[in-house]
């Protein structure tokens, strides 16, 4: 649009930098000299610069920040709203406070002041990337962070809900928690983690200190705090962050990834906390952390690094055998016994916690959730995921305790590494053909240990040739070895060509059908399917499988995972019947070739049983979600996974229209829970809804009550685990499905209570909307009949001026006081309440004349024996009645009847 | 997301149009991302841009990591925002004008609904005239605004020195205030 513009940006740059307007004014002359119009528009755009304040600082949609906050860092200063009142304590970063809010509520919050020595505008800046996310984040586990700004003397302060308790090692050792509690907790801290990673929050500096153990309604409740606050005040892991002048230790470096302790500081993510978590769960079962402390202070910064980089941890257990007398001691802090802590340990609890402290992020619990679901799992005595280690693990394993035997290489490693059942047979006929070469061995071990991780296929094939023939058959096996290797680092472009160097080979090599070359199209076609290709995927996949078919039983028991892969594709491009196809093939082949892997044969049958349901065939549908349930009870009858698939079961029976075996379905999933209730989670809430739904249907009064008390114990639960919003959400459920049963007054109650969580929230203006319009229905329902008992009406009419006190401009709930209020003193006879609301109305200024109101007169005076004023009422009543306005509304229309039938016209 | 995740394979390799088409792919999932919050959660939560790109990229950084793909994504998502947000504000001036809306609607519409906030229309018409003098300084602004990237963010995303940075945003303001304010003056 300008002619000048980038020598106008340029000029505009300089005029800034001159300092007074006379040097500006000096430097325009100069170069503006012949472009008068150039330097008006300098002009224009300096001053429009001088006028911009924050425009356009915050963006778009975020609440702008507090501006400024008077200084104060002794108890009784202020800053901004909040008053210092007490010193709690000092950690690395800063000193946090007790502090009293007073705009614009009145409470007790936590400030962080932040040391002196941070960058206080990046800090806050940093934080304001992050205060959207945390908006989001409403968390009965996760302390809130409020608020940020600065100290007038320039510190950065965070500003936090005050948690009243001790950090979780001090409540789990002071309370001597034994295993289970710990973990319960842990599970808890797992649940926060996860929904703060949900709303894209980070917090980078998971450790004990930063979970507190509060208590509320007597149950230890862990919240962990700082969220946002480690990000904002993130400083890249240097010798100066590290160590004090003295060389003390002030990060935790204990708890942190080797990601974040590489100092790239660039490439952080949720895999982090996973790691953190898992070293928290290292010392809750320890006492010690992965890397000790007191090691790490006595280093340097260097050391320090290659130690969390490279060094493995010795799994709990072994960690546990080693100690000395303390050993008794730190199990009967755990009320363990002794002589059989660590055997505890051993296996499951070592493999949960070494798989969440993997240095290679790939292989960690991919959320917090899933370390949480193996910790479950482990609670309810079920296999933990982390039990199966990656292919990739289990070979190197596998080579380095046979390094001779593999040196044969050939088609043994091919199979192996595809984690083929065939490895075996292949073994034994390597070690017979096989003449071991050094070299060939060393190799071998080059490419397992990922030497060759981040080779080009011509590289590998280059270097692969130089010590095998280039036509050797081992070779596409390297290739592959290779594939895999990029993939799990997430180079999927390399990966993909190495695939299709490998099945070109194999190809070539095998004419016949040949499962290593069906594996290496799966695999492939799993990678595509992974890169969002599902056409090509679906092509190699199917292309694996026709291989497959000619191999018989081996083949199609070796590729029941691409199978499933295969109808889960066919599944998301909604080929249902296709997908069906696939899954019972798979079904099939699990069923003949690994009829031990109950868990494994369940949960295709749990995905035969939804894409049953897709399909629209819930009949059949039943009947695989029935099979899953009964592969899981032969093999953990008392588990979590059983009960869950039996809720499961459950919802298809409901939807079916199968009632009777609904409810036996759901009650038995539910029963678990009941001798289980840490473990109580969605699924259980989803399950005990639809029963509560269920039994509410029902015409007997005991399957109601039932659905009461199953309401109460839900909610219960929810109470516990969800955030406020969520649980406001529930209650207004579960107050449409009492309503439905006829359980008013309960619904209610519940309306009550979720209103009182939503108002005032800012944003919720339309759901506390929609409840007051449930509450005016539910009240109005209760007002219609003429023959509830008086604690009904009562009732109904305090929550009524509840309602009314929030909102008094809301008519409609005036008069639905005032029949509730006329229904009760009629119910208890009382003629001076009568007279006393037939008063009232009387002497209004301006009287109403709603229909409602003019025949709950009517009624009034009929029973004060008043007859023609109620005859006068009624007729203006009826009249008023038949405006369009309320013809239709069912409370005007009943009550009119009501007192027609009364005053006899 | 997978969309996203192969288009931004395919910028990694310099294929096709893989620009447009990124920035098709994430305005379609930011578009989504937001309704979808609107209509399943409580609305008790303005929509807040940054929250929103964030948990975008959070979607897709697992299978496309790396910081090439994270400069693609944010600078499409910058620009998809911007749509998102526009659209939304005209909509709601219609609305306003037209009568017919519901109360549902108006929350619907109007994310970015801090009462002081910039006239997202006015905005718009300036960024277009800054960016046909200066693509990459409206980008810049975008960025800022549209994503809430910090100045260092946002100039590593444009692979410019922190100080050109500022230069620029310093000009961009002072650019885009004048205009919006000429617009005010003559209302």
């Amino acid at each position: 649009m300008s002619p000048h513009s980038p020598k106008l940006e340029a000029i505009f740059s300089a005029a800034l930098e001159r300092q007074t307007e006379a040097e500006r004014e000096a430097y325009l002359d100069r170069v503006c000299a012949r472009a008068p119009e150039l330097r008006e528009r300098v002009e224009a755009l300096v001053e429009a610069h001088e006028g911009v304040r924050d425009f356009l600082e915050t963006p778009a949609a975020t609440p702008r920040p507090p501006t400024s906050t008077p200084a104060g860092e002794e108890p009784g200063q202020d800053i901004g709203p909040y008053r210092l009142l007490e010193r709690l304590g000092e950690g690395g970063f800063g000193v946090v406070w007790r502090a009293q809010q007073t705009e614009p509520v009145r409470r007790e919050v936590a400030i962080k002041i932040i040391k002196l020595g941070m960058d206080t505008e990046q800090v806050i800046a940093r934080f304001e990337v992050e205060r959207q996310a945390l908006a989001l984040t409403d968390h009965p586990n996760i302390a809130r962070v409020l608020d940020a700004g600065a100290t007038e003397t320039g510190r950065p302060y965070f500003v936090m809900e005050l948690v009243r308790g001790v950090s979780m090692s001090e409540y789990c050792d002071t309370h001597r928690l034994n295993l289970r509690q710990r973990l319960e907790l842990f599970l808890d801290v797992c649940r926060a983690v996860q929904h703060a990673h949900q709303k894209g929050l980070i917090h980078r500096d998971l450790k004990p200190t930063n979970v507190l153990v509060a208590i509320s309604d007597q149950r230890p409740v862990p919240k962990v705090i700082d969220f946002g606050v480690a990000k904002a005040t993130h400083q890249r892991l240097t010798a100066r962050t590290l160590f004090t002048e003295r060389g003390q230790l002030i990060g935790t470096p204990v708890y942190m990834s080797p990601e974040q302790a590489e100092m790239s500081g660039l490439d952080v993510d949720t895999r982090a906390d996973i790691y953190s978590l898992g070293a928290m769960l290292y010392e809750q079962f320890t006492g010690t952390t992965p890397f000790e402390a007191r090691r790490l202070r006595e280093v340097g910064l260097g050391e320090v690094q290659r130690i969390i980089r490279e060094e493995e941890p010795a799994p709990p257990s072994q960690r546990v055998a080693s100690m000395g007398p303390e050993r008794k001691d730190h199990a009967l802090r755990r009320r363990q016994d002794p002589a059989h802590f660590a055997q505890r340990l051993r296996g499951d609890l070592d493999w949960i916690v070494m798989k969440a402290l993997e240095k290679d992020r790939t292989r960690r619990y991919a959320t917090a959730d899933a370390l949480a679901d193996d910790v479950r799992r482990y609670l309810a005595n079920e296999p933990v995921l982390a039990g199966a280690p990656s292919t990739l693990y289990r070979l190197r394993k596998f080579v380095r305790r046979n390094r001779v035997a593999v040196l044969a290489g050939t088609a043994v490693a091919t199979a192996l590494f595809i984690g083929a059942g065939a490895a075996a047979s292949g073994f034994v006929r390597a070690q017979r053909e096989a003449r071991i070469a050094k070299d060939r061995s060393e190799f071998w071990e080059k490419v397992v240990d990922r030497d060759f991780a981040d080779l080009q296929g011509a590289e590998v094939l280059r270097e692969a040739g130089v010590v095998f023939a280039p036509d050797h058959p081992v070779v596409s096996a390297i290739l592959l070895m290779v594939a895999e290797q990029a993939r799990e680092v997430g180079d999927l472009d390399r990966s993909e060509e190495l695939y299709g160097l490998a099945i070109e080979r194999l190809a070539e090599l095998h004419a016949e059908p040949h499962l290593n070359h069906a594996l290496a199209l799966a695999r492939s076609g799993s990678l595509l399917a992974d890169r969002g290709e599902p056409a090509r995927a679906e092509t190699q996949l199917r292309a694996a499988l026709d291989i497959g078919a000619g191999l018989g039983d081996e083949g199609r028991a070796a590729l029941t995972e691409s199978r499933e892969e295969l109808a889960a594709l066919l599944r998301m491009r909604k080929d249902f019947e296709g997908a069906v196809e696939q899954l019972r093939l798979a079904v099939e082949a699990r069923r003949s070739a690994f009829p031990d892997q109950h868990d494994k044969l369940s949960r295709t049958l749990e995905t035969l049983a939804d894409t049953l349901k897709d399909a629209g065939q819930t009949g059949e549908a039943a009947e695989a979600a029935r099979q899953a349930v009964a592969e899981l009870e032969l093999a953990y009858p008392d588990s979590v996974r059983t009960a869950d698939t039996r809720l499961a079961y459950g919802l298809v029976l409901k939807g079916l229209g199968n009632r009777i075996q609904a409810v036996q379905e759901l009650s038995a999933g539910i029963a678990f829970y009941d001798g289980h209730p840490g473990l109580r989670g969605e699924r259980y809430v989803a399950g005990v809804k639809a029963l509560s739904d269920l039994l509410a249907e029902r015409p007997d009064a005991d399957a109601h009550a039932e659905a009461d008390r199953l309401d109460e114990e839900l909610l219960d639960v929810a109470r516990r685990l969800y955030g406020p919003l969520e649980l406001a959400d529930l209650l207004d459920e579960r107050a449409q499905a009492a309503e439905r049963r006829g359980a008013l007054l309960g619904a209610l109650k519940l309306n009550d209570e979720s209103l009182g969580i939503r108002q005032g929230r800012p944003g919720s203006a339309l759901q506390v909307e929609q409840t007051l319009l449930a509450m005016g229905r539910l009240l109005s329902k209760i007002a219609q009949g003429g023959d509830a008992p008086d604690e009904a009406y009562a009732l109904a009419m305090d929550f009524a001026e509840t309602l009314l006190l929030r909102n008094p401009e809301r008519l409609s709930v005036q008069r639905l006081r005032d029949l509730l209020e006329f229904r009760l003193q009629h119910a208890q006879g009382s003629e001076q309440g009568l007279e006393a609301i037939a008063e009232r109305d009387e002497r209004l200024s301006e009287p109403s004349d709603h229909p409602l109101d003019l025949a709950r007169l009517s009624m009034a005076h009929h029973f004060l024996g008043n007859g023609p004023l109620a005859a006068i009422y009624l007729r203006g009543a009826r009249e008023r009645a038949q405006a369009a306005l309320y013809r239709d509304d069912p409370l005007v229309q009943s009550v009119i009847r009501e007192a027609s039938a009364l005053i006899g016209q | 997301m997978s969309d996203v995740t192969r288009i931004l394979g395919d910028l990694g390799r310099g294929e096709g149009n893989a620009e447009n088409e990124l920035l098709e792919a994430v305005y379609h999932e930011l578009h989504q991302l937001a309704s979808a919050k609107l209509s399943r959660e409580r609305s008790d939560h303005t929509l807040q841009a940054t929250a929103l790109v964030n948990e975008a990229w959070l979607r897709i950084a697992d299978s496309a990591k790396g910081f090439e793909n994270r400069r693609h994504f944010f600078g499409a998502a910058a620009e998809a925002m911007r749509r998102i947000l526009v659209e939304r504000a005209r909509k709601r001036a219609r609305l306003k004008h037209g009568g017919a809306w519901g109360r549902r609607d108006l929350e619907m519409l109007d994310p970015a609904a801090p009462a002081d906030s910039v006239d997202l229309l006015a905005l718009d018409e300036a960024l277009a005239k800054l960016a046909a003098e200066d693509e990459r300084k409206a980008k810049l602004v975008e960025l800022r605004y549209f994503t809430g990237l910090t100045l260092v963010e946002a100039s590593e995303v444009l692979d410019i020195s922190k100080a050109t940075a500022d230069r620029w945003w310093a000009y961009a303001r002072a650019f885009l205030y004048d205009e919006v304010s000429k617009g005010d003056s003559r209302e």
